[in-house]
């Protein structure tokens, strides 16, 4: 067996790591850093360090703690860097209740379609206020000086909504035996 | 958690999703999640949903099929007023084979990172590079390819597809870019919004209710339920808000748009940098400049579009009506008639006029169903005194017939040049000294006594995507006939019920006829019968009731309009 074979498993085995946990990962950066543009970037550095690293992976130990470890790293990092740990960063406690509860991301594909689902049953106004928010990607401070709507009122209707959709995916994830 | 305590978590989440979020509410969220594992569970929840929201934003789009769209003009102008801001979205002109993946420059700057300046050189290797590639994917993964439409016809269609078959009932997937070399082409957008493309023409399909048309001709008809699509142009963007309207983009990106029902809003400029927008109604074309994007107003052109077509058939429709003197020439009812050919009465077949040999013919007494073309249902010559008059082949009949002698001249006829007798001098049609019966003026010749019936469903059939909305047309009796005692009656039945008739019309006479065709109206019978004998040429021999009923229907027209 050569080098380039051994290699060449090592390389496999951590994709397939990787493809098993990469919703825990990703999802702990975006818990993290709310900003899908931002997280990505973060989420490939981090998978850069994690390939550089991984010889130092133990087998058999957990992946997606080891992953999450490299990604805390990287956010501390990027709101060092941007100057932004003042305004948003978990205490410890707020983190270890957030990494506890990372099993949650192993859902992502079912609850991204439930979601799905649930859009149907929220108004279609409401339908297009996400658009513009998620599709368009404006922001609230903006759709809100568009559609000439008082901003707080407007955090306060969204919340709601997404309340709402969010309900909605807990019920159908009950029905689909997912949860 | 209480239910309030949810919401909250979730107004938090939006502030800072909106870097909004202030240091006394952070601290709020933080301290929430920090004191209760069941609500750091919760905000990941609301993480995963915000991830689906912004990586599958046309989720949000597609859940618009479960319900009837809102028609509230402000709200679409809000949308307007979104695509005017947004950013421009790069269309991949061509897909690169998933393969060259590695070979891809990395979307982001390798330079700054070290970490990515040794994986870059070990990236020369096999390994590191299928590790970038799956990297690549992972972090920047394409657009899920998801089925947006189904190319539903073509015709004569040429494709440069890169070896992909474009035939009928194809899925096309979002991202798609179609080039169409020539011929014409249907798609049916899941959203319901359905685009005939004439080529050449280059365009992408973005979403279930999204294209993008970066040259060439697109027709769109977007029903109620699909409200809101939208096509891409160069310079602009077209909202549609209930409508028909057909685009044409040139090579150099100066735009045409022409509505013909409805009304859409017009964003000017390249996306992501709008200048203005408008919203146009029907009737209206507007052509924007490719050099200034200045748009001005030009007369609307309604047959410049292929609307609709059936390849079967080799048929294309620009909107034009069906003229039934053509179809009763043996055409399609748009030109591939025979002008001076019609239907005999008696055995249903097409014949060219010619003078018969008897001055008159006794008709069959029954319905003669026509077989030569699928649009005539059959032919007959009435008499009510001869009992009930069968009008169609499902047996609808005309219970108001007027007696008649039961005799005919000569065949119902598409227009053309008429002689009283052999060798005698042909002669055009004319009313109130109008031409009838040729190309630009169609006329039916229906001489007394004679009835023709239409098929109206085989004629839907043709063009699925039209529909007949009433028939139209004049009538009266040629001035150029025999100049003794011409005196007719005319009559038009739908199903056998009667909706307009005109007794005892003279020379010289003229009557417009608009008759409503419903949906579910089978058959359209034209008829002119004798008149009787009070007013006609009489002789020493008797009475000849249908002499010089040069009758006719001038431009007997089916109006079409897009379903």
């Amino acid at each position: 067996m050569d080098a380039g074979y051994n290699e060449s498993e090592r390389y496999k085995e951590f994709l397939r790591l990787l493809m098993a946990n990469q919703h825990r990962i990703f999802g702990f950066i975006f818990a993290l850093v709310p900003d899908m543009e931002a997280a990505e970037d973060l989420q490939q550095e981090t998978m850069l360090v994690m390939w550089e690293k991984y010889r130092e992976f133990k087998p058999g130990t957990n992946f997606a703690a080891w992953g999450i470890q490299i990604a805390r790293n990287k956010v501390y990092q990027y709101y060092h860097e941007k100057n932004r740990r003042k305004v948003v960063s978990f205490s410890d406690e707020a983190l270890d209740n957030l990494i506890g509860n990372m099993d949650v991301f192993d859902q992502t594909p079912e609850r991204i379609k439930a979601l799905q689902k649930c859009l149907s049953e929220i108004s279609e106004s409401d339908r297009k206020l996400l658009q513009m928010r998620y599709v368009n990607n404006q922001t609230f401070k903006q759709i809100a000086q568009e559609i000439q709507k008082p901003l707080p009122g407007l955090y306060k209707h969204m919340a709601k909504v997404h309340y709402l959709l969010q309900r909605c995916v807990q019920r159908t994830l009950v029905a689909w035996n997912v949860i | 958690m209480t239910e309030l305590e949810k919401i909250r978590v979730h107004e938090l989440v939006i502030r800072m999703s909106d870097k909004d979020i202030s240091p006394e509410e952070f601290s709020e969220l933080d301290s929430l999640i920090a004191s209760s594992p069941e609500a750091a569970r919760y905000y990941n929840a609301c993480m995963i949903a915000s991830i689906g929201l912004h990586q599958s934003g046309k989720i949000i789009q597609s859940a618009q099929e479960s319900i009837e769209p809102i028609l509230e003009e402000s709200l679409w102008r809000h949308l307007a007023e979104s695509e005017r801001t947004a950013a421009a979205v790069q269309i991949e002109k061509q897909q690169k084979p998933f393969e060259k993946a590695p070979v891809d420059p990395m979307p982001y700057n390798l330079s700054q990172r070290n970490a990515a300046k040794r994986l870059l050189v070990f990236a020369l290797t096999s390994i590191a590079a299928l590790l970038c590639m799956m990297i690549y994917v992972y972090t920047h993964p394409r657009p899920i390819k998801e089925p947006v439409a189904v190319l539903v016809d073509q015709y004569n269609a040429r494709w440069a597809s890169n070896g992909q078959e474009m035939n009928p009932g194809l899925q096309l997937f979002n991202g798609q870019p179609l080039y169409l070399m020539q011929g014409v082409a249907k798609i049916l957008f899941d959203y319901g919004a359905e685009v005939v493309i004439q080529g050449p023409a280059e365009v992408v399909l973005i979403s279930p209710e999204k294209v993008s048309l970066q040259h060439g001709r697109l027709y769109a008809n977007v029903p109620r339920k699909a409200t809101g699509f939208i096509v891409e142009t160069p310079r602009s963007t077209v909202i549609d808000l209930g409508t028909e309207f057909g685009i044409k983009v040139d090579v150099t990106g100066a735009m045409d748009i022409h509505m013909f029902k409805g009304k859409a809003n017009l964003v000017l400029g390249p996306k992501g940098r709008a200048e203005d927008n408008t919203i146009l109604t029907a009737q209206q074309a507007r052509r924007i400049d490719a050099e200034t994007g200045e748009m001005i107003p030009i007369e609307v052109q309604p047959n410049s579009f292929i609307r609709d077509f059936n390849s079967q058939k080799g048929l294309v429709w620009r909107g034009d009506n069906i003229n039934l003197a053509d179809i009763v020439g043996g055409g399609n009812g748009f030109g591939t008639g025979q002008i001076g050919y019609g239907i005999d009465p008696v055995t249903g077949l097409f014949v060219p006029f010619k003078v018969p040999n008897r001055p008159t013919s006794a008709g069959s007494g029954r319905f003669v169903p026509v077989h030569g073309n699928p649009f005539i249902d059959g032919i007959f010559v009435p008499d009510g005194g001869a009992g009930l008059v069968q009008v169609s082949s499902q047996g609808h009949c005309f219970e108001d017939c007027p007696d008649t002698n039961g005799l005919y001249w000569i065949p119902a006829l598409n227009g053309g040049q008429i002689t009283d007798w052999e060798g005698g001098p042909m002669v055009s049609l004319l009313l109130q000294d109008k031409l009838y019966g040729d190309a630009a003026c169609p006329a039916i010749f229906l001489h007394s006594n004679l009835g023709i019936t239409f098929d109206l469903e085989a004629i839907r059939q043709m063009l699925p995507a039209a529909q007949i909305t009433e028939f139209r047309s004049v009538c009266g009796i040629s001035q150029t006939g025999p100049n003794r005692v011409p005196y007719a009656d005319f009559w038009v039945l739908v199903d056998g019920q009667l909706r307009f008739e005109q007794r005892g019309v003279k020379a010289a006479q003229l009557y417009d006829i608009t008759v409503p065709i419903r949906s579910n109206d089978r058959f359209l019978t034209l008829i002119t019968t004798d008149g009787g004998e009070e007013f006609c040429l009489k002789d020493e021999h008797g009475a000849y009731a249908i002499d010089s009923d040069w009758a006719l229907f001038g431009t007997p027209t089916l109006v079409l309009e897009a379903r």
